[in-house]
């Protein structure tokens, strides 16, 4: 029962979730907030890397991860290459460590996902922090909450297109 | 299915390698040569336009849903009061031309060309920068208005900021409060000069290189000097709120804050006389 679903389900071709879905995380990642909730934008643009690289590895690899990063820091206007690096540094370290595992569970993703965000910030800092830029750290820290509490809802609304 | 199901083995270290360096080399050139980067920069901002335009649909759709649901009594209420306003403006704006003639007179006298009232462009603040670290807006006008990159933005109550990326239809705009803006003001009592930075609050500026013997009041107001021909003089920059003098420095820690509404302004006015600028404050010691 289970399995005929699943193949049910696989057949779909995820390109045109993939493409609307980035445009979609990238609007949400613009969208104009006052200055105080601002902070606590979660990260979606890498939940949602994320998500393809981990349900979708045929379609979605290094390179997918490359391209969704130089496009945030074009988008956010941060220094070009930045978020593109832990993009691609997160892909490769998540894919190698998980390479035994065949089927990944929802409770799996999540756990994955928080120590992504954790991973995302602690570098983005780093290297903030090696370009002289000065913010401050309470600030930084606020999508990890938040971006735990939307994985879910993105991980149901794009559940279909999973392997 | 099945190859697909069974596809997960361990990512190529070769095309990670490749996409590692070459991410090394973009944050270089980014770092060391951000000029050689900036057309595409540019490029690629007027591709994202309708992403922006999509994002800030909501807010100006919420604009227009206000406009359209207010009842009749509302805006009879609402065009009374501002009829009066306009009374009141035109009152005020007969006294203001007859000055303004007399300045033009005087300063014809004074030999010194000068235009008073400018060209501007009132526009909406559709955005806020997606870096929280910034304090930057994004307002509804762009090159398609003539808008250039330097031209001064005010809100009714004092400076705002600078336009610093001009796109076909946005603008974005660095406010006072930003940590790397400063401009060059003047004190309204002693005119000594000044230079005002941001602290990366909102609510807050800081007045620096002003000696500790200096002159300076609790509540003086603060003025653009014009010097550096980047912003015009004259326009309230803000008020002194804090004098810290400490008798082991040098300078006086002097907070300031800013007039125009950097928080919650919705409308802006983008200035485009510039021959103000070429003034000198008129330092009245």
């Amino acid at each position: 029962m289970r399995l005929a679903k699943l193949r049910a389900e696989t057949n779909r071709d995820p390109l045109i979730a993939i493409i609307v879905s980035v445009i979609f995380c990238s609007v949400l990642m613009v969208y104009p907030l006052s200055y105080a909730v601002s902070g606590a934008r979660p990260l979606f643009m890498l939940l949602l890397m994320l998500f393809w690289v981990m349900c979708q590895p045929t379609w979605c690899g290094i390179w997918f991860a490359f391209a969704t990063g130089i496009f945030t820091d074009l988008l956010l206007d941060a220094p070009l290459g930045m978020n593109a690096l832990s993009f691609v540094l997160i892909t490769f370290i998540v894919r190698f460590l998980t390479r035994e595992r065949r089927i990944l569970t929802f409770g799996n993703l999540w756990v994955i996902s928080f120590l992504v965000v954790l991973a995302h910030l602690f570098l983005t800092w780093v290297l903030q922090i090696m370009g002289g830029l000065q913010f401050s750290i309470t600030r930084h820290w606020q999508p990890l909450l938040t971006s735990l509490l939307v994985f879910p809802v993105m991980y149901f609304m794009l559940k279909k297109w999973r392997i | 299915m099945q190859t697909q199901l069974f596809s997960r083995q361990p990512p190529s270290f070769r095309s990670f390698i490749i996409a590692v360096i070459t991410c090394l080399v973009v944050l270089f050139f980014n770092w060391r040569m951000p000029h050689v980067i900036q057309p595409a920069r540019d490029v690629l901002y007027a591709a994202y336009n309708p992403i922006y335009a999509l994002a800030s649909y909501p807010v100006l759709s919420r604009e227009w849903l206000n406009q359209q649901t207010k009842s009749e009594a509302q805006l009879r209420r609402e065009n009374t009061a501002m009829q009066a306003e306009l009374l009141q403006a035109q009152v005020r704006l007969q006294k203001l031309s007859e000055l303004s003639a007399e300045n033009t007179r005087l300063r014809g006298l004074l030999d010194t060309p000068l235009i008073i009232d400018g060209r501007m462009e009132i526009a909406e603040v559709i955005g806020t920068d997606a870096d929280p670290l910034r304090h930057i807006i994004v307002i509804n006008r762009g090159s398609s208005s003539q808008l250039k990159v330097g031209q001064t933005v005010l809100d009714d109550k004092g400076i705002m900021g600078q336009i610093i990326n001009v796109n076909s239809h946005s603008s974005r705009i660095m406010l006072l409060s930003d940590k790397e803006h400063s401009l060059s003001v003047r004190l309204e009592h002693t005119g000594m000069r000044a230079i005002v930075s941001g602290t990366g609050d909102l609510g807050h500026l800081k007045m620096e290189y002003v000696p500790t013997s200096a002159n300076v009041k609790v509540g003086e107001k603060v003025y653009s000097s014009g010097l550096g021909a980047h912003f015009p003089a004259g326009y309230l920059v803000g008020t002194v709120s804090k004098v810290n003098r400490h008798n082991s420095g040098e300078f006086a820690q002097i907070e300031v804050i800013p007039a125009a509404q950097l928080a919650g302004g919705h409308h802006v006015v983008v200035l485009f006389s510039d021959s103000l600028a070429m003034e000198q404050p008129h330092a009245t010691r």
